[in-house]
């Protein structure tokens, strides 16, 4: 299998703050798309950071489409395509302008692509960018991060603050984008319908940890959620629970095989889970 | 690299126009029949107005994050650091060709200007725009432009300093050294010089190392 991204033992430590990430590891297979899951401040943006070598990291490895990224490394850069969650670009350029600027750090640059992209998200090409509402903005980013025929797409909350309409867009383009068996994205969201939509593999992290990695179709179609009463909560065994959550008239337990948890403990109904409930049980729960 | 200039260019489009409008309006003191001082002192006004709005395009390209963007893209951080002090010295090199405007003003309206002494106008805009850019940039890349105003006044004020101590330092070995003569003037252009190119090594280091 080819990895487009690999992190092994990732590790970085802020002094000031005190966050650290810690023994970060993920891999992204070619063809794929990793949807990236926490809450605020849970080391997404970290993450994507010392993956984008912006920050340097303590320790730990990361091969971007199978090589170590060095400052030096910039015809390995023309392969990766970045949205990043504030605007990116000067306020004053206008879609016209950032292409002539593009085209100039860019030797993959795609005029043709760049405009095709910007007619479909309806940008006009000769305002500026201060004029954009925020969807405008990310459409225009992400119009810009695919016009130089990237690999790699990484994404940190491109979708976040974007209507259904236009994050519905955005989702087929990058749809449209993992067609092609050599791409793969990882993106950060706190929009886990849409990772429910498109991504193949969901990474949980939490204070700078990674608490899971799967498959989402095994999030969705295998892991469930026990409501239990307190006596049923008392059968279940340690090993087949991944986290519980004691509220006040029941106790919900994540388990990863909803049908098995079933025929295993009759009587306790399994509800079907979605991201969010899963993240919030890893997060907020006790193992 | 031209991408990255014209993204300077583009983030200093609308000071630019303002600095141009201003130095060409100062060029029209020409025409009143002033002394030499007073057109030195104009085309000093004219180079260092163009670095007056450097700040201003610092604080956009953080605003928009574009520092941190630049870094994923297929450039190398000395790059960066490389287009900036180019852009630096467009925007001098635009003040002083500005500064052309009132000299053929100066020719038009007195006919000979061959016996005016303009060095100390051209000589104390440059040192005093050079040095104060690269006194100015790496500070701010090193601490942010939150203060940018008054970093940028301090700078402008170390730079009249380091005029006064070249002034100071040729009157130890000269005699009669002006601190408006060509002597001091040439001297402190030279500091300046030496400073940018300092200033340049010293960026390129602090942008290898600073987190984004």
């Amino acid at each position: 299998m080819n990895l487009s991204l690999e992190i092994t033992g990732l590790t970085k430590s802020y002094a000031d703050s005190g966050f650290m990430l810690d023994n970060v590891s993920l891999a992204i297979p070619s063809g794929t798309i990793m949807g990236f899951v926490g809450e605020n401040g849970a080391g997404k943006t970290t993450t994507i950071k010392s993956i984008l070598n912006t920050v340097q990291i303590d320790s730990g490895t990361i091969r971007l489409l199978g090589k170590e990224m060095t400052d030096r490394d910039t015809a390995l850069r023309e392969d990766i395509g970045v949205v990043l969650d504030s605007a990116n670009f000067s306020a004053i350029l206008t879609p016209g302008k950032l292409a002539k600027v593009m085209r100039g750090i860019y030797r993959q640059w795609d005029q043709e692509l760049y405009v095709r992209l910007t007619d479909k998200f309806a940008l006009p090409m000769n305002r500026k960018i201060k004029e954009f509402s925020r969807g405008m903005t990310m459409k225009l980013a992400i119009a810009a991060a695919m016009s130089h025929h990237p690999k790699l797409l990484i994404l940190d909350e491109a979708t976040s603050g974007l209507d259904p309409i236009t994050r519905e867009e955005i989702l087929e383009v990058f749809l449209e984008f993992v067609e092609d068996e050599h791409h793969a994205i990882l993106m950060s969201s706190h929009i886990t319908s849409d990772l429910e939509k498109i991504a193949d593999y969901i990474t949980f992290i939490h204070q700078g940890k990674i608490i899971l990695t799967a498959m989402k179709d095994e999030l969705i179609y295998d892991y469930g959620v026990a409501r239990c009463t307190s006596d049923q909560f008392r059968r279940i065994a340690e090993g087949d629970r991944l986290a519980y959550r004691v509220k006040e008239h029941q106790t919900d337990v994540l388990v990863k095989d909803r049908r098995g948890f079933g025929q295993q403990y009759s009587g306790i109904m399994v509800d079907q889970v979605s991201i969010d409930e899963i993240l919030l049980l890893l997060v907020k729960g006790e193992n | 690299m031209r991408g990255l200039l014209l993204n300077n260019y583009y983030s200093l489009q609308n000071n630019i126009k303002s600095s141009l409008g201003i130095a060409l309006l100062l060029s029209l003191v020409s025409f009143a029949g002033v002394d030499h001082s007073v057109l030195n002192a104009v085309i000093a006004a004219q180079i260092w107005i163009f670095v007056l709005s450097i700040g201003a395009s610092l604080q956009m390209d953080e605003a928009s994050k574009w520092n941190r963007f630049e870094l994923t893209m297929p450039i190398r951080r000395r790059t960066v650091i490389h287009a900036k002090y180019l852009s630096f010295l467009m925007l001098m090199l635009m003040g002083t060709a500005v500064s052309l405007v009132t000299l053929a003003l100066t020719y038009v309206s007195k006919g000979d200007i061959a016996h005016l002494n303009l060095s100390t106008g051209y000589t104390f805009g440059l040192s005093l725009s050079i040095s104060t850019l690269a006194i100015y940039y790496p500070v701010i890349l090193k601490f942010g432009v939150e203060k940018s105003e008054q970093m940028f006044m301090v700078s402008v004020g170390l730079s009249m300093g380091l005029r006064f101590l070249v002034w100071m330092l040729l009157n130890l070995y000269m005699d009669d050294v002006n601190f408006n003569g060509p002597e001091t003037g040439y001297g402190a252009l030279l500091l300046a010089v030496l400073l940018f190119a300092a200033s340049y090594v010293a960026a390129v280091r602090i942008h290898r190392n600073k987190e984004f």
